[in-house]
């Protein structure tokens, strides 16, 4: 299998002492991986430091086999993200927006921009501005220019964040579709469990900034009834220490 | 498209895109015209005028270059640093396959083609507005000296727009940037004026650079030691801003 990410030791402290420890795991392509954990957890930690928003105290991460401090702008070539929350430009159109983001692409023409705005189904608002978006419009935004150069690779931390019951389908059914029919490799983290039941073929537990379990979410519901259960048997486990 | 090239006109596009760098630009055009309307008042009731006809341009860019410009540098560039990361859209372009010093870097270029639009923009108008004052205009005396002063005023321009992008990076809001770039402007300026010496090793002493290009005869040596002054200084303040900007986290 096709390694897409590499992560090895990564560990962050920062002075409130939280962050996280270790963190070990591997991205394969066609993966859809989930990053399962709560509120504090180390989730957007973890995706800083593979995105370079943020430096790690130790460790090292690979994209596509480069560094992604050494050799940031190849690392970076085939990846798209949101990370922590959607920016734009609020002050122009979301057309705009995307035209400002496809520059740093090679090919990307005017076509494609209008395509990714009828696949997020923003093509009726494409000349409108951000300013008057609302939040799950503004999350279509972000998941149009984290798609817009056809990456092999999305990082998205908490894309359902905020949304509605309709927008969070929405969201998810973007994401299965584009996983099974331009084969693009998701990296995604929520809280959300039932969310990454259903969206990730493979998922990372992680808690207290640390990864407590890796695998299949098919191999994993063999042992378990529900995704939930197994999360809380983990945390169970992590709060007793064994 | 070369990714350095690109983001300079990604920036340049998102100046463009703010009704503010309008109203700037604006405002570059409408001070020669109004100044030249004082003037022509004055002339009309008392006869002559403290200037000029080959003057009024330099006498424009005095005022472009000792206060408007500086200020205009400082809200474009605190706008394009510490406002990016203020509301966080910084991570637009952070996130990219672009390095931080390429941003950097192309972030600074833009603001130094602001300055020449503007610069120029007030020379044209400068120019146009020489049809309020009367007497005469000479082709070398005025117009050439005036291309002159300003195309080299760019440089200490530019220079400004280095020191304050390094003030810049302590900033995570325009509103404090400005006001404190702006504090430290005027406190360097004042002290300048008051002390000849420490005037001799600031560089907001060299904003009337463009002096030394329009007198009866260029001092070649002064201009150079001059250039490496200001030259010094912005190479100082981009290695230690950009040390400062590659460091931040978000």
């Amino acid at each position: 299998m096709e390694k897409v990410l590499e992560v090895k030791g990564l560990t962050k402290l920062y002075k409130n002492n939280r962050g996280i420890n270790d963190i070990n795991f591997e991205i394969y392509k066609g993966d859809i991986f989930g990053f399962l954990g709560p509120n504090g957890a180390g989730k957007t930690t973890t995706m800083k430091i593979i995105s370079g928003l943020c430096r790690a105290d130790q460790g090292e991460v690979r994209i596509f086999g480069f560094d992604i401090v050494e050799q940031f702008e190849k690392a970076m070539q085939n990846v798209g993200c949101i990370i922590e929350t959607v920016e734009a430009y609020e002050y122009t159109s979301a057309y705009k927006n995307l035209e400002l983001v496809s520059r740093f692409y090679k090919d990307i023409k005017k076509a494609r921009i209008d395509e990714v705005l009828e696949l997020v189904g923003l093509k009726d608002y494409k000349n409108e501005k951000v300013a008057n978006f609302s939040l799950g419009m503004k999350q279509r935004l972000g998941l149009a220019a984290a798609i817009l150069s056809k990456p092999e690779l999305v990082i998205l931390d908490e894309p359902t964040n905020g949304l509605d019951i309709e927008g969070m389908v929405d969201i998810r059914n973007i994401i299965t579709q584009l996983a099974s029919e331009q084969k693009i490799t998701f990296f995604i983290s929520s809280h959300l469990v039932h969310e990454m039941e259903i969206t990730c073929s493979r998922v990372g537990i992680i808690y207290n900034g640390k990864l407590v379990k890796m695998g299949y979410v098919k191999e994993l519901l063999k042992s378990y009834d529900t995704l939930e259960n197994c999360f809380m048997d983990q945390v169970r486990k992590e709060k007793s220490g064994t | 498209m070369n990714i350095l090239y690109a983001n300079v006109v990604s920036e340049i596009q998102k100046l463009c895109l703010k009704k503010r760098t309008l109203f700037l630009l604006i405002i570059s055009a409408l001070i020669p015209i109004g100044t030249a309307l004082i003037l022509s008042v004055f002339q009309n009731n008392v006869g002559i005028i403290p200037i000029t006809k080959n003057q009024f341009p330099i006498f424009v860019l005095s005022i472009f270059t000792s206060y408007f410009l500086p200020l205009v540098i400082a809200m474009v560039t605190i706008d394009l640093f510490s406002g990016e990361f203020g509301d966080r859209n910084i991570k637009i372009v952070l996130l990219r396959p672009i390095s931080r010093f390429k941003i950097y870097t192309s972030k600074i270029l833009s603001i130094g083609i602001f300055i020449i639009v503007n610069l120029a923009i007030a020379f044209i108008f400068s120019c146009l507005a020489l049809i309020l004052i009367k007497g005469n205009y000479q082709f070398i005396n005025g117009f050439l000296k005036g291309l002159v002063a300003y195309g080299v005023s760019i440089v200490p321009m530019i220079a400004i727009a280095i020191a304050i992008t390094f003030i810049g990076q302590f900033f995570k809001s325009t509103g404090s940037g400005l006001t404190i770039s702006i504090l430290i402007y005027i406190a360097i300026s004042i002290i300048s004026r008051l002390s000849p010496q420490f005037s001799r090793i600031t560089f907001t002493s060299y904003t009337d650079w463009y002096q030394l290009w329009i007198g009866s005869s260029i001092l070649i040596g002064k201009v150079i030691s001059s250039f490496i002054i200001i030259l010094s200084y912005s190479m100082i303040f981009f290695g230690i801003g950009f040390y400062l900007f590659d460091k931040k986290e978000l």
